[in-house]
């Protein structure tokens, strides 16, 4: 083995404490990252997405339900409360239960729609998406 | 018995095909194996010793599974070529540089063969884990078996030696390590720099601690170990801000090196992509994460800052010790000294301290180079293994950085010219002394025609012939169109809105006239915004300071010039066996391309001139501390100065000189006096806004990339445009989103910036131009719909029915 410049047990020493540091490497970094609060993880989010996005410039029909994809990002399980409105009327509402790293699609009832834009927003959020209506 | 004849032949399974065929062959090799494992056992321990790791730490899940495994594959290789060919540099830190690059060389030489032979041999995706793996354990016996027949063990090549001092001060210096990630933590989880700063200012006072404490000759200081700390841990701030990569160029890399994990092997580019046509990008951090699960993001948020610590301690050691050509009568230089001149070539430069931790491509290239320019001054390496192993690196060089590669071949060339005329004599050289001269200098040079060949079929065989990359396309056209532009500026300017609304206007007429513009977006108003601004600690020093630093950094040129021109005239001329072709050669071109590249308005678009900067300092750091070191000792030892205190307050200046760099590069200056401060150490300022990605907009750009194909078109803003490098897509890209250039069908992502900061950044003229404009927001929710939306990001789509 190369030389290490040191008589005796010392040389056994550095790798003990190597192989200490290696394995002991998760609960220590975790103890010191908590006392200065700092983290790597990644920041939780949620996010909702129309299932067709390329439908945006064409339109959806009033009475046929619109899908839409509401993922979950947030680190734990997440109950959303979901609302499509227009012009500030009330069109439909909903509640859905998300798994931590999930998408899930919702269908958006679209009864009483009328032609415009219709907005599906999560409650206490800044998260929407915006759907044209047309009737027919 | 007769029925047993007749019964059908026993067949044989794999087994035990191997125990009747192969185990007698294996038991006749036995005694020779038993014969030649003492000479590579260090090695063949190692080995075990990192897969049992690797297997234990796999078992107690722990997140340093890969570490093992890399640590393996960036040392023994390289380590393997240099006792094979006899090379090695002078102390351990030096043969620890050498070995990462020459491994770095054999992974990517290795994976190329693979990916261009593999398919042939109806191996589809050679770079996945199970080619890779069966690949590398035939080429670590292999080369076991080498190393043992010509007696050369490369673990003890290289670390034969080492102190249990350097050990220690290893653990000890990692603590600066620890301290620099526990800021960036903190700063990226609850936005407070207060643990950057202080570990950043840690950094820099045990830096100029270990100038002061070693400025003695003699002086045993580990200078080599907490170089390489502090420079890893101040890299390390950079590499990890942010959720996912910081910086520009390293977005796109990450890209190239995503899809080349996806398709398993690696093929010239078809769209002549220059980032795809280098192995560095694509194959190296492919067969990583093949052999060892190292993931992407690791690659380059650790693993190329670790290389890239390394270029420092590359320059370090060919200073330090005393040059090739030196036979006796020179001390090496003091170790301070020779600390000092690579903090203040190196580590204080904007290259190394800002920007090459983005352009990884780069930083390993550059090492690469740091690496031949210390083996071509070693004196422990003979002439022959020295020009093979140069040899080895310039073309390693050309398939990790295209524009490295390129000025690597030009300066080669340029050295070999000079060095030719500085070897006849014909610079100055007394008439007496010419045969002499011309004897000494003959002796001692390594770069000779075979290199400048080597050079330049390197780069331009890999790069045109052989990839054919559109490296060259773009600058050589604005050379050809504009000429070099030296008296036109090198930096961007920031215009008003309407001005770049104007330009861009002019520029979309000939480039995109396809856009189809939303009704009335001529008359959206741009309001010009404001870049953030974190406040200073003493602003009232700004003007002071932002004069001192631009003083010292570009003061650096003259110290250049007059340690070139002391070299020459007077080393060179009087004491000639000081100063060989090379380093004259070397020192001469690298400072005529330092300086076109730094005045050149047309190639700062393409090659900022701060790059160009390191690449000169690496070549004069020995020039420069052999006149630094000649001045101290003269100021030491005149008689012209009556006191002490005189020569002790020049030193000083000195010193103050240094300091003000390192204040400088570090990012301190700007927290403490005024100006933008770097990511690291700032938590939403502009820095912060151009280069880091959020994790929501990172998700974005998935969406993005899963959900719009081609022929569809993504709009988006410079900020935007960051983290969709990342993650290509297949959609038509335009970055820019000022209103009457939007397309009414396109996409349109707003970044977190774009919506929270409500700051939307444009340029024209390849960024000679910049704008910075509150965001269009009501222009968008008008005219489209929000089709994905985290909060914090959003994407549009049109048009509006």
């Amino acid at each position: 083995m190369p030389r290490i410049v040191r008589p005796g047990s010392s040389r056994l020493f550095f790798p003990l404490a190597v192989l200490v540091l290696v394995f002991a490497f998760t609960p220590i970094s975790h103890v010191l990252l908590r006392s200065v609060h700092g983290s790597f993880a990644p920041n939780p989010y949620s996010s909702l997405a129309l299932r067709t996005p390329s439908n945006a410039g064409v339109g959806f029909l009033v009475g046929n339900p619109v899908a839409v994809e509401l993922g979950n990002y947030t680190g734990h399980v997440e109950t959303y409360h979901w609302s499509a409105t227009e012009n500030g009327a009330l069109i439909s509402l909903g509640e859905q239960t998300v798994d931590n790293g999930r998408t899930t699609t919702i269908s958006v009832p679209t009864r009483g729609a009328i032609n415009g834009t219709m907005r599906v927003a999560l409650s206490g959020t800044n998260i929407f998406v915006t759907v044209p209506m047309q009737k027919l | 018995m007769i029925a047993a004849s007749l019964t059908a032949p026993e067949r044989l399974t794999p087994l035990r095909l191997f125990a009747k065929k192969l185990w007698p062959r294996v038991k006749k090799l036995w005694p020779r194996v038993k014969k030649l494992w003492p000479e590579v056992a260090p090695t063949g321990i190692w080995i075990a010793t990192a897969i049992i790791l690797s297997v234990a730490l796999a078992v107690s899940h722990s997140p340093l599974v890969p570490l093992p495994g890399v640590v393996t594959l960036l040392i023994i290789p390289g380590a393997a070529v240099m006792s094979l060919l006899k090379t090695r540099p002078a102390n351990t830190a030096g043969r620890i540089v050498l070995a990462v690059c020459l491994s770095m060389m054999f992974i990517m030489v290795v994976g190329c063969v693979a990916s261009l032979v593999g398919p042939h041999f109806g191996v589809a995706h050679p770079l996945n884990p199970w080619p890779e793996s069966v690949l590398w354990v035939i080429l670590a016996v292999l080369v076991l078996v080498m190393c043992a027949q010509k007696h050369c063990d490369p673990v003890t090549w290289v670390f034969d030696g080492v102190r249990t001092a350097n050990i220690t001060v290893a653990l000890a210096g990692g603590v600066l390590v620890v301290l620099s990630i526990l800021g960036v933590a903190q700063l990226n989880y609850t936005g407070n720099a207060h643990l950057a700063i202080f570990a950043t200012t840690l950094d820099v006072v045990v830096l100029l601690v270990g100038v002061v404490g070693s400025w003695r000759r003699g002086s045993q200081w580990p200078l080599n170990t907490l170089l390489y700390c502090v420079s890893l841990a101040l890299l390390l701030s950079t590499s990890l801000r942010g959720a996912h990569l910081y910086g520009w160029d390293i977005q796109q890399e990450f890209g190239v090196a995503s899809q080349t994990i996806r398709a398993g092997v690696w093929v010239v580019p078809a769209d002549h992509d220059p980032y795809a046509s280098m192995l560095s990008l694509t194959v190296l951090p492919t067969i990583l994460h093949s052999l060892v699960r190292l993931r992407l993001l690791a690659f380059f948020q650790l693993v190329v800052p670790a290389i890239l610590a390394l270029l420092p301690l590359a320059v370090f050691s060919t200073v330090r010790n005393v040059p090739r050509w030196i036979t006796s009568g020179r001390p090496q230089p003091r170790p301070g000294l020779a600390l000092a001149v690579v903090l203040a070539l190196v580590v204080s430069s904007v290259a190394f301290s800002s920007e090459l931790v983005s352009i990884t491509r780069q930083a390993m290239a550059l090492t690469m180079l740091s690496a031949l320019v210390m083996v071509l001054f070693d004196h422990t390496i003979l002439k022959r293994p020295a020009q093979i192993t140069v040899g080895l690196l310039i073309v390693a060089v050309s398939f990790t950085h295209y524009t490295t590669s390129y000025l690597l071949a030009v300066i080669v060339t340029g050295a070999w010219v000079v060095s030719s005329m500085w070897s006849k004599g014909w610079l100055g050289t007394p008439k007496a002394r010419i045969e002499k001269h011309r004897y000494d200098v003959h002796k001692r040079r390594i770069i000779n025609i075979a290199l400048v060949a080597v050079a330049l079929v390197a780069a331009f065989g890999w790069n045109l012939a052989i990839t054919r990359n559109s490296a060259l396309s773009a600058p050589s056209s604005a050379v050809t169109a504009k000429g070099a532009g030296l008296v036109t500026s090198t930096g961007s300017s920031f215009i008003p809105p309407r001005d770049l609304e104007r330009l861009l206007v002019d520029e979309f007429k000939k480039t995109d006239s396809w856009i189809l513009r939303v009704p009335g977006s001529r008359s959206v108003p741009l309001v010009a915004a404001k870049a953030p601004r974190a406040p200073a600690l003493l602003p009232s020093f700004a003007r002071v300071w932002n004069e001192l630093s631009f003083l010292g950094t570009e003061g650096l040129w003259v110290v250049l010039g007059m340690a070139l021109l002391y070299g020459i005239l007077r080393l060179g001329r009087r004491l000639s066996y000081q100063y060989t072709a090379d380093l004259v050669g070397l020192a001469a071109t690298g400072l005529m391309i330092g300086a076109f590249l730094r005045f050149s308005g047309t190639l700062a678009a393409y090659y900022s001139p701060e790059r160009a900067a390191i690449f000169t300092a690496i070549l004069l750091c020995a020039p420069v501390t052999l006149f630094l070191d000649d001045l101290v000792t003269f100021l030491y030892d005149a008689h012209i100065f009556h006191h002490r205190r005189v020569a002790h307050a020049t030193l000083g200046v000195g010193f103050v000189f240094l300091v003000v760099l390192l204040v400088v590069a570090s990012g301190l200056g700007a927290v403490w006096f005024a100006g933008q401060p770097p990511g690291e150490l700032s938590a939403n300022d502009l820095n912060v806004q151009q280069f880091t990605v959020t994790t929501s907009e990172f998700a974005t750009a998935l969406w993005l990339r899963n959900n719009v194909q081609s022929p569809n078109l993504v709009q988006t803003d410079l900020y935007g445009q960051l983290v969709l490098l990342s993650v290509p897509g297949s959609y038509g890209m335009v970055n820019e989103i000022v209103p009457p250039e939007v397309d009414n069908s396109a996409y349109i992502y707003l970044s977190q910036v774009n919506l929270g900061d409500d700051s939307t950044q444009a340029d024209v003229g390849d960024g000679q131009y910049l704008s910075l404009y509150h965001s269009t927001i009501n222009f968008f929710n008008k005219d489209f719909y929000v089709v994905y939306s985290t909060g914090t990001t959003r994407v549009y789509h049109g048009p509006h029915l």
